[in-house]
């Protein structure tokens, strides 16, 4: 178990309610500990990860251990979300899995180039995301090493 | 057919990950090669890695930190500047440092992923089963390797 991970919360970037509320369900269920920030917009995102207006309080909101991004965001684009936080010194080092609701070739190829850490489709289905989730949860939390702090000052 | 490239040096330990890897029903073959300026020539297709049908694009890279004439993390920066599809090929370091400059570089570098060489062989087939499940069945990888 990967301490340093497991310790920290996830960051949800999703702006559909029921796509937020149905994915928060599945990774509390797999990963009781887990505790998942749900952001609905790539500016709250942003202001997140770089600790900024109300989340520069990190006791309340900590510095995420993973980053889930919708890829389809109303402001803006999951690409550009993704694009400036490979490029924030500081914050570029968070594992980001990119969540869709389709496997786009092109999309896919995007995604990489942007810095996604992984790509994965959305399940709609409680059992199948649960299932997604309980392996989201044991790579990248469980397995997966992480720079000790995200955020360096 | 694709294949799982692996870089490691050392030979018990890769012989240890391909057991794990059969035992985990892996389904991509495991080519390995053992220093980092193989690594670059069989992604190049320089000879004698020429032939793609012989020696295809991995789906996915496996790297140690620690290699002969061209680190692992040479060889991520690398692929990670290559103006063709080789750039996106995620790449997994499997290393036995937890060093967190270490992790940092190889993040600052382009690593999808840092994982610890496991200690045990039960931890090593539970890597191998997580790396089955995630990578090959889970993670869509990118297509436009060429």
């Amino acid at each position: 178990m990967n301490a340093a991970a497991a310790d920290r919360p996830i960051l949800l970037i999703e702006d559909s309610d029921a796509d937020a509320a149905l994915l928060t369900r599945a990774f509390t269920r797999v990963a009781q500990n887990a505790v998942v920030h749900r952001v609905r917009s790539g500016e709250d995102a942003l202001a997140y990860v770089m600790g900024l207006k109300e989340y520069g309080n990190r006791s309340k909101f900590p510095e995420p251990g993973l980053v889930l991004l919708d890829l389809h965001l109303g402001d803006l684009g999951g690409l550009q979300i993704l694009n400036v936080i490979r490029h924030r010194k500081g914050v570029a080092r968070v594992p980001i899995v990119v969540l869709s609701g389709s496997a786009h070739e092109d999309a896919v190829s995007a995604a990489y180039d942007a810095g996604a850490s992984s790509f994965v489709v959305k399940q709609f289905e409680p059992e199948q995301m649960e299932k997604l989730a309980r392996a989201i949860v044991s790579y990248w939390l469980e397995f997966n090493q992480v720079p000790e702090r995200v955020i360096t000052k | 057919m694709s294949t799982i490239l692996l870089v490691e040096d050392d030979a018990a330990d890769a012989r240890l990950l391909q057991r794990a890897f059969g035992k985990a029903q892996v389904a991509l073959p495991v080519t390995l090669l053992n220093n980092g300026d193989e690594a670059v020539a069989y992604l190049a297709g320089s000879e004698p890695y020429g032939d793609r049908v012989q020696h295809p694009l991995p789906s996915l890279v496996i790297l140690d930190v620690k290699l002969p004439r061209r680190s692992g993390l040479e060889v991520l920066e690398w692929i990670r500047s290559q103006s063709n599809g080789i750039r996106r090929v995620p790449v997994v370091v499997l290393s036995s440092s937890r060093q967190p400059s270490d992790i940092n570089r190889a993040y600052d570098l382009g690593a999808n992923s840092y994982l610890s060489k496991p200690e045990s062989s039960e931890d090593l087939l539970d890597i191998a089963t997580l790396f089955r499940r995630y990578w090959l069945e889970i993670n869509q990888n990118p297509r436009e390797i060429l």
